[in-house]
């Protein structure tokens, strides 16, 4: 990130904590973008990214006095945002990890290279594969894959097992192969 | 696993999606920002227009005239004070002059009253012809006729002329 880029967004952060909405609304033009990308990965579908991604900016304005300055704000963000993510599964989806747990079968993929089929897939599908798993299993999986969370963390936050974690980071895996052999075959 | 999951990472890291104007517009509506005038504050203001005019409309009807502007009602007012100020009728007129004559006889006659207890003549004197040349209506006094029209009898004029004592006493008044 350029400096320039980075003046500009500290303008924007002080007009935040001013209640400057023209700098809320700057702020959330230049964020919107990654910040979507990580509702969408999150949620089981566009409508649902977007109330996420409503409540985390919501969460971002109204805690912009505990950011210090110190490290990315992006980053910072992010944190905020997987948080609301997390919140947001718990308050509408309380009983998920009730009902994910069920076997997937791993479909016949020998000699079948399912990266060479990943790549073969546009981003869009990818995406649309991931809002497919089950929502703890999805969650599970962000946590791991995507933000980098040990399943130790994800246990902490999730207040699952460590087991259980990786339980799910395995079950999205399977899925994925299946569903994305499925659409190679088409 | 391992290089899986990194695909897999990569290929959503790399979906784009575009800002849109509606989604800052859905945000507001969410946190409850306003961008402009949302439609309850609207419809308040719409009615309370509309309740406005109602009301001046009902006030003009019923009061019959047009509603005066500040200059208009300066004028009225002052015109209303010089009104007050000026009888309209002389009969009024010479109503309240009798009355304020027959509350200046009724002053004097109590201070008649008093005199007459300390016993002096000469104030008793002044104060009886007092009330008499005050009580006296006016020449253009006018007085509603009641029943029949007054008829002048021709014989009752020569009693009308000054007697032979008030001639010698020089008051030539005819009453």
């Amino acid at each position: 990130m350029s400096e320039h880029t980075k003046d500009r967004i500290a303008r924007w952060l002080e007009g935040c904590r001013e209640g400057n909405r023209r700098a809320q609304h700057k702020l959330f033009k230049h964020f919107y973008s990654p910040m979507f990308r990580l509702c969408m990965r999150y949620a089981g579908s566009t409508d649902e990214a977007e109330d996420m991604l409503n409540e985390g900016f919501l969460k971002v304005f109204s805690n912009l006095d505990k950011y210090e300055n110190t490290g990315s704000f992006e980053s910072w963000m992010k944190r905020v945002m997987i948080n609301s993510a997390l919140d947001y599964r718990r308050k509408y989806s309380p009983k998920m990890e009730l009902t994910d747990l069920e076997e997937v079968a791993e479909s016949s993929s020998i000699g079948y290279d399912v990266n060479t089929a990943v790549s073969n897939l546009s981003s869009e599908a990818i995406v649309s594969l991931v809002q497919q798993l089950p929502p703890m299993t999805r969650t599970v999986f962000n946590l791991f894959v995507m933000d980098g969370l040990s399943h130790a963390e994800i246990a902490q936050q999730l207040n699952i097992s460590e087991g259980t974690s990786a339980w799910h980071v395995n079950a999205a895996r399977t899925r994925l192969k299946n569903e994305i052999v499925k659409l190679n075959n088409e | 696993m391992a290089e899986f999951d990194q695909l897999i990472k990569e290929k959503m890291e790399k979906a784009q999606y575009a800002y849109r104007p509606s989604a800052w517009r859905s945000f507001a509506k969410s946190a409850g920002v306003r961008a402009g005038l949302s439609g309850l504050q609207i419809a308040a203001i719409a009615v309370a227009v509309v309740a406005v005019v109602i009301g001046i409309t009902l006030g003009v009807v019923f009061s019959g005239q047009p509603t005066p502007n500040s200059e208009q009602g300066a004028v009225v007012r002052i015109q209303d004070t010089v009104e007050t100020q000026k009888p309209a009728s002389p009969i009024l007129e010479d109503q309240e002059t009798v009355n304020s004559e027959q509350g200046a006889v009724k002053t004097q006659q109590a201070a008649s009253l008093i005199q007459d207890k300390q016993g002096t003549a000469s104030s008793v004197q002044g104060t009886v012809e007092t009330p008499h040349a005050v009580a006296q209506p006016t020449d253009n006094r006018q007085r509603p006729a009641y029943g029949r029209p007054l008829e002048i009898l021709v014989d009752t004029i020569t009693e009308m002329e000054p007697t032979d004592e008030q001639l010698r006493q020089g008051n030539s008044r005819i009453f």
